[in-house]
């Protein structure tokens, strides 16, 4: 389509996690785009922790990186301190996590998007879609404006008819101090779409100078840090602390005696919050037998005279909240600036899309972030780059690139979210991946390059970074294939000269990679590769050999249900009249209409009986 | 894979061919209801739901056929779920021919084998486990066994394995919990102990379920049971004595049998089979070698074994089998010295002493046969697992339920691998619950139905 003022291939409305991903990958690709947003000021802002990955949110960002992604490479630019988390527990849940300056993330989004060339950033507010012939057409904003698109990629978030509750207070708004869309709601309702409320939380923010730092803990990051990016060269970050204190009896009791103020648990609020996030009510009131709560203090940027009190997320009024807090030693003067609140806002539950994340009623509609139900930057961003992706596939009609459960917890994320019912907001976890072993933070670019690739998401220079760290892959695998005795191996104290090939050894729990002979490994690692790149590889192909009866395993299902994840369903399939089928299974099947029967079966009340009648109706 | 969900309505004798005082022939679809309006020559308000009818059958020209009792089961409230018919008429195969062929008329079809459980399982009044054991029931050689195949259709095995299942995923939720909640590089030990604890739980129950498997296809299948010994000590004799007839040939010439003969009877309600065998020497003749042969691979298919041997020729043979139970008797106790034979007996060596020929004894090895497969005072559990089926199912989940107890107590903490054995161990329980199964395992069970049912 030919650029002019009005006229663009692809609007991505919003400019969040989301947002900016999709703007980002389809303009890679050749995409005009235009971002609207209400405030350009708050390009890829961090709205709420300041940190990016965590468990099985690092393997994301890992993902999103991998296929050409942002939120990976600005991460490592803005990051204050990296720990990478469950280091003790399995190399398959190892997951990275860094403290990010925020103001800095910010910074470096907006420099970037603005200086994209295929972006065009619009100041305003989408209120109406147009259809032409059950296909997307263009845009209306509030003042009037018409933009005449192919494709929109809807990422509004919490913008959505947001409510904020502060104690009693009840302040229509999207986050604090933004004002909140009303209109584009109304506009979908009325076009057929099917809304639901969640609701979510954030604590409150202190003033830096008002704590007692002495009468903290201070927390490090990893010495040996991991980046988030393949493309990070020599990775050399500031290792700024975090601080802890913990709350205590007199912290509880004023919580307990003002529960009824807060809005959960007065009946004010209706969404559903998530129960993996609790509040601090939450916490006191349920795991009451629980002497005190870790909270985090975490500097929101450098030098930061803001900080998220990590931990103490909660929606009581203000005055309870600092009455609460002053409990403790280190908040004997504590100030806030911004008090903690709750916030209820709509979403569209994602079962009306499809694994491309369109919408199975409109050509051209697109949905990612907090708008399907999902919280965290992490998700919001994978699902923007799914659907920037797609829809520049969509406008040029080829192929659109859909994730599998085996490939990536990208797959994982987005098959649960048109599959399942969300009944608070989704965020992931590694046990959602049932082929957890294979999803590896380390082997995120060997697992999806080939997609990079077909779907040309990587620059050259990035092709060939990857490329590189896939050959030593291949060349430390071909050297532990060499034969070596055991007497040659390192700490490791046995007196036998028995001989073998390297990998069977290394099978052993107790010999690791690196005690294996150094001259094993004959071959010269090319220059470009990073030192903390060369010790992920050899210590990721250690985890294939000492995984590799599990890895098979996993292989093997896959393998098994290859057969059902081809199976196509159609999409206007009626199962209302289907006999054998139960009533519940209609109403769900119905709802959700699967595009497989893989995701059929994973459809929540679905019995193998339904999936025997299905079969029998949709493939004979 | 077959067409085997069908809108249209089909019918099958459910009683054996032949002649019997009733036969029933039973219908279920929704076309059942009109079909036996038009035999019967009724109004439809005149059927009234699970009530029995006597009432006479017309064929489609009008003749009477039968006089026949008749009962209708409307859907849901049904074997199968959907509208069922029964009609049990006078049990002549002409009869229910005629019957038939007036329902073919109609537009019913016969069923399929299996088809009237299948239907029962696919609209959820049974599960796999229990729509399995409807087959296991119709099958059932014993009285035992039938009782232990009603108890699974009432779901015991069902509730057992479920309760199984529920200590599996309460060790994998804390797994889960320390790998995707705690951002703590400690493992808190509490957690430890309690999922190994739950684990062992689970492995304690999967195990007693393996062990009472061959209990379960005991009264099911069978028991095999051969009489072995060498040549000429009257392993023949004792094979009629035992069955009271003369099935196989004796004489006094060693070598006399020289193929395995069985025969198929019962103990106490355990059906059993016993088989006669060549006796095992070494020999040229080639008729008898291969008779040996065949000795020794029956021992292998067997479940008990009765060493016969002679007073002066203590058997040596049990060594080579050790690992089937075994009852050792000695034969031809009338040929003893009375001084001899009191003599052994007061130091007996767990043998029995026989006389096949004089038919004494015979009783005593028959009790002490039958105690020695009657498990039921061992076995407590009052479930059994009954098929192959079942079995591999609960030995899978036992051992990846052990890799994983061994990962946990050996200090190890990848617990992102300890998931994955608990993971495995209970996808090996959900074929059985038929959570995740796939539908050629569906075809493969209902393939062993009989018609009918």
């Amino acid at each position: 389509m030919k650029q002019s003022k009005n006229q663009f291939d692809i609007v991505v409305v919003g400019g969040g996690h989301a947002g900016i991903e999709a703007a980002h990958i389809a303009a890679f690709k050749g995409s005009h785009v235009a971002l609207v947003t209400m405030d350009p000021g708050a390009l890829g802002r961090m709205s709420c922790n300041p940190a990016i990955g965590g468990l099985a949110k690092g393997q994301m960002v890992r993902e999103i990186d991998a296929l050409g992604g942002l939120m990976g490479r600005f991460a490592d630019i803005a990051g204050l301190q990296y720990k990478m988390l469950n280091r003790s527990k399995g190399r398959s849940v190892w997951s990275p996590r860094a403290q990010i300056d925020k103001r800095n993330y910010e910074a470096l989004v907006r420099r970037t998007i603005i200086s994209i060339e295929n972006i065009t950033i619009i100041t305003g507010e989408v209120v109406e879609l147009l259809e032409r012939s059950s296909r997307l057409g263009g845009v209306v904003l509030r003042d009037g404006t018409i933009i005449i698109c192919g494709a929109v990629v809807l990422t509004c978030g919490t913008f959505l008819s947001g409510i904020v509750h502060v104690g009693g207070r009840k302040i229509p708004a999207g986050r604090m101090g933004e004002p909140r869309s009303v209109g584009i709601t109304e506009h979908l309702v009325k076009m057929g779409f099917k809304t639901a409320r969640l609701k979510t939380g954030t604590p409150p923010r202190a003033l830096c100078s008002s704590i007692d730092w002495t009468k903290t803990r201070p927390v490090y990051g990893d010495i040996d840090p991991s980046p988030f990016s393949f493309q990070s060269g020599s990775f050399n970050p500031p290792n700024e602390p975090c601080y802890t204190v913990r709350t205590n009896a007199s912290v509880h009791d004023i919580i307990i005696e003002n529960i009824d103020r807060s809005p959960m648990y007065s009946g004010d609020i209706f969404g559903t919050g998530p129960r993996y996030c609790p509040s601090i009510e939450d916490k006191v009131k349920r795991f009451y037998d629980q002497p005190s709560h870790l909270l985090f203090l975490e500097p929101e940027w450098k030098n930061s005279d803001q900080i998220y009190i990590n931990g103490f997320s909660t929606s009581l009024p203000e005055e309870i909240q600092i009455n609460s807090l002053k409990k403790i030693p280190a908040f004997k003067n504590i100030e806030l600036l911004r008090p903690g609140y709750a916030i209820e806002y709509d979403f569209f539950p994602p079962s009306q899309l499809k694994s491309t994340l369109e919408t199975k009623d409109m050509g051209g509609l697109f949905f990612a972030g907090q708008v399907n139900g999902t919280s965290g930057y992490e998700e919001a961003a994978a699902q923007g780059l799914i659907a920037g992706i797609n829809a520049h596939c969509y406008n040029d009609d080829t192929k659109p690139l859909i994730l599998k459960r085996k490939d990536a917890y990208i797959g994982v994320l987005i098959d649960d979210l048109v599959t399942k019912d969300t009944l608070e907001p989704y965020r992931m976890f590694t046990s959602r991946a049932e082929y957890r072993i294979l999803l590896r933070y380390s082997n995120a670019d060997d697992r999806l390059f080939s997609f990079s690739k077909t779907w040309g998401l990587l620059s050259d220079v990035d092709i060939s970074t990857i490329e590189d760290r896939i050959k030593m892959r291949g060349q430390i695998r071909d050297s532990l294939s060499k034969s070596i005795s055991l007497s040659d191996i390192k700490n490791i104290h046995i007196d036998n000269n028995q001989r073998g090939p390297a990998n069977t050894f290394l099978k052993r729990p107790e010999i690791k990679i690196f005690d294996l002979p150094d001259d094993l490994f004959s071959f010269s690692f090319p220059s470009s590769i990073p030192s903390w790149s060369i010790n992920e590889v050899f210590l990721d192909v250690e985890s294939e050999i000492k995984y590799s009866g599990y890895i098979k395993r996993h292989r093997d299902e896959i393998e098994k249900q290859k057969k059902n994840e081809s199976l196509k369903i159609l999409n206007n399939f009626e199962y209302s009249n289907l006999p054998g089928l139960s009533l519940e299974a209609r109403e769900k099947l119905t709802n959700v209409r699967p595009e497989t029967l893989g995701q059929a079966m994973r459809v929540s009340g679905i019995t193998p009986a339904d999936i025997s009648v299905l079969m029998v109706h949709i493939f004979r | 894979m077959p067409n085997y969900v069908k809108t249209d309505t089909y019918y099958s004798s459910a009683t054996p061919p032949g002649h019997s005082a009733i036969s029933i022939i039973r219908m279920s679809g929704p076309l059942c209801l009109k079909a036996l309006c038009k035999i019967t020559k009724k109004a439809r308000k005149k059927i009234i739901p699970r009530n029995a009818i006597l009432t006479k059958l017309y064929s489609n020209n009008g003749h009477v056929i039968d006089m026949a009792v008749v009962t209708y089961y409307p859907a849901p409230f049904s074997y199968t779920g959907k509208d069922v018919v029964e009609i049990s008429c006078h049990g002549s195969p002409v009869i229910v021919e005629s019957v038939s062929l007036s329902l073919l008329k109609l537009g019913l079809r016969l069923s399929t084998p299996g088809e009237f459980t299948r239907d029962a399982f696919l609209n959820g009044k049974l599960d796999l486990v229990q729509a399995e054991s409807v087959a296991r029931l119709i099958q059932s050689k014993s009285q035992r066994a039938a009782e232990m195949n009603s108890r699974i259709l009432q779901g015991d095995l069902t509730k057992k394995l479920f309760k199984i299942k529920e200590c599996l995923v309460d060790a994998l939720s804390m797994v889960e919990f320390e790998l995707d909640i705690s951002e703590e590089d400690i493992f808190r030990r509490g957690i430890k102990k309690h999922s190994l604890a739950k684990l062992k739980i689970a492995k304690e129950y999967c195990g007693s379920l393996i062990t009472s498997y061959n209990e379960g296809r005991m009264y099911n299948k069978g028991l095999r049971i051969a009489i072995l010994g060498r040549p000429n000590v009257g392993k023949s004799t004792l094979f009629n004595a035992i069955i009271e007839r003369d099935r196989a040939i004796t004489s006094k010439e060693p070598g006399t049998t020289r193929d395995t003969i069985d025969v198929s009877f019962s103990i106490g309600g355990i059906p059993v089979t016993l088989v006669d065998t060549a006796g095992i020497r070494e020999s040229t003749d080639e008729i008898e070698k291969t008779g040996v042969e065949r000795t020794m691979s029956e021992i292998k298919r067997c479940d008990l074994i009765v060493v016969l041997s002679e007073a002066d020729t203590e058997s040596e043979l049990q060594d080579s089998f050790s690992k089937v139970p075994t009852i050792k008797a000695i034969n031809k106790i009338d040929l003893l010295e009375k001084t001899k034979l009191s003599k052994l007996e007061r130091t007996p060596n767990g043998q029995l002493f026989i006389s096949a020929l004089k038919k004494t004894g015979i009783e005593k090895l028959k009790d002490e046969i039958y105690k020695k497969i009657n498990f039921s005072e061992k076995n407590t559990a009052d479930v059994f697992l009954t098929t192959q089926r079942q079995f591999n199912s609960l030995l899978e989940c036992g051992e990846n339920i052990d890799r994983a107890i061994n990962l946990l107590a050996r200090g190890s903490m990848v617990f992102d691998i300890v998931s994955v054995d608990i993971k495995s161990a209970v996808a090996s329980l959900d074929i059985l619950l038929g959570k995740t199964t796939a539908d050629d395992i569906l075809n493969n069970i209902f393939e062993n139905f009989c018609v009918g049912k």
